[in-house]
């Protein structure tokens, strides 16, 4: 009954309200910006419809017949209007050749549909041959020993990476085996929505949630010394007990927020693309893969759908520590506007620690063991991550060991603050 | 007096340590770097150190006869690098004996892009990158209709036009140092704005809330306590702004682009093209100003949420949509790129009036309130 009085604190507040309406509009700005590419994007189903979502050997080959026999009516086509022919649909759409054809009104609105309709497919074609080769040159150790160079690392911490990708070659081998990478995904190299999901939008949601669970979190905790009614509630007999309902209250409220932010984008995300055919695709597809020509490789075979709903969990999780973390901090400041901006300066530290830690240790990995680093890294959960942030267990080890360590030092001090002096 | 007393408790203790430490950790994520690493790379390192040189010789504005010296240098260099390349036998063998040659990039040959890679990355041979950056340099002067060619409306290409037969067209400015002033001072008017919202955020937020209001409004001042408080965070808000400034310039000063302040910023060297005929300095100087006039807008408003809101999650909370603008769409139209083409060229003061004019009626119709406002 008292948490919930506690939350009625919130729920009355109009700021809360504001907030959590322009973030999530401001999600929503962001997902209308990249709703234009999304035509192009579904055309992805009808090969998916017709060829499956593996190409394998036989899915590539289908594919590919399916794109000659079109390919082969298009040239016919090409050679009554044109005169000519072409080899593949990017020689059509060379600016030189494609401005002149728009210039001179050649083809009919449907026919330019059907090429660029066309021309989608065959970057699938395209794709899914140099998949199998880049996976093919892939080599786990290689990519460690470029982590090494790139990081300039040496001593234990070299070691430490190459004993993580060590542990992550058989399972390298599996999604190479079980025709994982082949799976078919939206183009990342086109359309790039692996980052557009879980960096711009995942990470947008979660400072945001950062930022009202630090406004609400030490609202409610220094409720009572902002009121002056501190020393009336702490001398009744429920009296400082209070404490833990607020704790609660916090949770809940942050916890709700956090579910507001995070359902709204992703319902607005998916309403706009169309994930159908996709949600039990594998993640660690090689279409996936970006410009930069970083593989997406998860530890676990997972699918879109598994790892979309693991990855909205670990923001849960996450932002709960966020959580208890300001409720330590309010406890120990009492004064909200502090803790608010002192809550960004630690994050701020413990994003930069990292770089002040000589090279050749190994607690330059570990001190990427942290919630915050956690947060920054998402696009790359579960999954091969870099120098050093791949390992197994990266994402449960990070939450778990901070669970404890806020978990303990909530209680303290909520032990302490039973005896403390508050006049 | 009072305003003395006022500034005491806007600069307490903690106030001081939690700004203090602001601005280290914004300085270490979002600054240092453009310090740190500048000229960021290769080739822009040898570029940087090639425009000094220019400078040096040839002062502000390269003429034609300066630049076949510079061509000069640039044949003589040519020449260096054939010499090295004639004693690489791995070179001579694969039929590679002129820098011509070694420049053109065939992907099928392997060896000599074995050596090319050995040469330019692992031994890192000054002669090739500064060829590289001299190369970009006769281009553009070459071709100055490669600047701005994308523009449509007729003003601005009657300004280009007009740039582009005088003299200050070819100003020795270099967008390296451009590019970097730019990225830097629009990081640092972010934490400026921050360290103001900071300072100015407890204001009359906090006499209100430990109910001291009631005394001082019964008090002989009474209630223009509210124009001296604002007062007070006049002073300490250009105090925190000129200190952040000074901060900042002074390190700025290392980065060693002291030779660029008197020349002409619009220039084929230079990547923004800008309304008027601006040196380097003007520009600084411009997005100083910018920089102020958006800094007393946040006051008025900070000051006005402060003097509206219960508490401070109240306060903050208002205070987090201002930031978002400004990080996302302010920044860049205030102090970054100003006065270029691109933009309409009114559209910078007016945006600033605009700004500050709405933040001031906000706050002087509080003012006149809170006059005659009931306290209890």
């Amino acid at each position: 009954m008292i948490t919930l009085l506690e939350v009625k604190k919130i729920v009355a507040s109009p700021i809360v309200w504001i907030l959590l309406l322009l973030f999530t509009a401001f999600n929503s700005y962001q997902i209308y910006m990249h709703a234009p590419m999304k035509d192009n994007m579904h055309l992805v189903n009808a090969i998916i419809d017709e060829h499956g979502t593996v190409m394998d050997e036989q899915g590539q080959a289908n594919l590919k017949a399916d794109y000659l026999e079109e390919m082969q009516a298009w040239n016919e086509l090409s050679k009554k209007k044109q005169g000519q022919t072409y080899a593949t649909m990017q020689d059509f759409f060379q600016a030189e050749n494609y401005y002149s054809i728009m210039d001179n009104n050649v083809y009919s609105e449907k026919e330019m549909v059907y090429a660029s309709n066309l021309a989608v497919k065959e970057t699938y074609v395209l794709e899914a041959e140099e998949i199998v080769q880049r996976y093919h040159n892939i080599n786990v150790e290689d990519l460690a020993t470029n982590y090494i160079r790139l990081f300039r690392l040496s001593g234990e911490a070299a070691e430490v990476v190459k004993k993580h990708y060590h542990s992550f070659q058989p399972r390298f081998d599996e999604l190479k085996q079980n025709d994982e990478y082949l799976s078919l995904f939206f183009n990342g190299k086109a359309y790039e929505t692996h980052s557009f999901l879980f960096r711009s939008l995942f990470l947008s949601v979660m400072i945001e949630a950062a930022l009202l669970i630090a406004l609400v979190t030490s609202f409610i905790v220094n409720y009572e010394f902002d009121q002056r009614t501190a020393l009336v509630t702490y001398s009744t007999k429920r009296g400082r007990q209070i404490v833990k309902n607020k704790l609660n209250a916090a949770i809940i409220a942050s916890m709700t927020m956090v579910a507001f932010l995070l359902s709204s984008t992703l319902f607005t995300y998916f309403l706009v693309f169309d994930y159908s055919r996709l949600w039990h695709v594998p993640i660690s597809s090689g279409f996936l893969t970006e410009s930069n020509n970083m593989a997406f490789m998860s530890w676990w075979k997972l699918s879109f759908l598994q790892y979309v709903l693991l990855s909205c969990g670990l923001v849960f999780v996450t932002l709960f520590l966020v959580t208890l973390m300001i409720f330590v901090l309010s406890m120990w400041i009492r004064n909200s506007y502090v803790v608010f901006f002192l809550f960004f300066i630690i994050a701020g530290l413990f994003i930069l620690l990292p770089g002040e830690i000589p090279r050749n240790s190994e607690w330059i990995i570990y001190a990427h063991y942290t919630p915050f680093s956690l947060m920054l890294g998402v696009k790359y959960w579960w999954m091969e991550s870099g120098a050093f942030t791949t390992y197994k267990y990266y994402e449960l080890v990070t939450v778990s060991v901070w669970f404890v360590l806020f978990a303990t030092t909530s209680l303290f001090c909520i032990k302490r603050f039973y005896q403390q002096n508050l006049s | 007096m009072i305003i003395w007393n006022e500034l005491k408790k806007i600069f307490t203790f903690k106030t001081i340590i939690l700004l203090s430490l602001v601005t280290f950790v914004f300085y270490h994520l979002f600054i240092l770097f453009d310090i740190d690493y500048f000229p960021n790379g290769r080739p822009a390192t040898d570029e940087f150190k090639v425009v000094k040189q220019m400078i040096d010789e040839y002062g502000e504005y390269m003429d034609e006869a300066e630049f076949s010296h510079f061509k000069d240098i640039y044949n003589r260099q040519k020449q260096e690098a054939e010499m090295y390349i004639g004693a690489q036998k791995e070179l001579v063998d694969a039929g590679v004996d002129t820098y011509e040659k070694f420049k053109a990039y065939d992907i099928s040959n392997q060896t000599v892009n074995n050596v090319r890679d050995r040469i330019f990355h692992e031994e890192g041979v000054d002669v090739f990158w500064e060829l590289q950056a001299r190369e970009g340099i006769i281009e553009r002067y070459e071709h100055p209709e490669y600047v701005g060619d994308a523009i449509l409306m007729e003003e601005q290409q009657n300004r280009i036009d007009e740039l582009r037969q005088t003299k200050q067209y070819t100003s020795t400015m270099s967008w390296i140092v451009f590019e970097n002033y730019n990225n830097l001072i629009g990081n640092v008017a972010l934490l400026i704005f921050l360290s103001i919202m900071i300072v100015v955020t407890p204001l009359y937020l906090q006499d209100r809330k430990n109910k001291v209001m009631l005394l001082q409004y019964t008090s002989k001042l009474g209630r223009r306590l509210f124009s001296h408080k604002f007062v007070a965070a006049l002073i300490a808000t250009t105090a925190v702004l000129l200190l952040q400034m000074l901060l900042f310039f002074s390190l700025y000063k290392g980065n060693g682009t002291f030779m660029f302040l008197p020349l002409q910023i619009n220039s084929i060297f230079n990547y923004i093209i800008s309304w008027y005929d601006l040196t380097f300095l003007h520009y600084i100087i411009l997005t100083i100003i910018g920089i102020y006039v958006i800094g007393i807008s946040i006051l008025l408003m900070v000051a006005y949420i402060s003097s509206m809101t219960p508490n401070y999650m109240t306060n903050i909370g208002s205070q987090i949509p201002l930031m978002f603008l400004l990080i996302i769409f302010g920044v860049d139209y205030f102090v970054r790129n100003i006065t270029s083409l691109y933009l309409p060229q009114l559209l910078w003061p007016i945006l600033l009036i605009c700004f500050i004019g709405v933040a001031a009626t906000l706050f002087i119709v509080k003012v006149k309130r809170e006059r005659v406002r009931d306290v209890l």
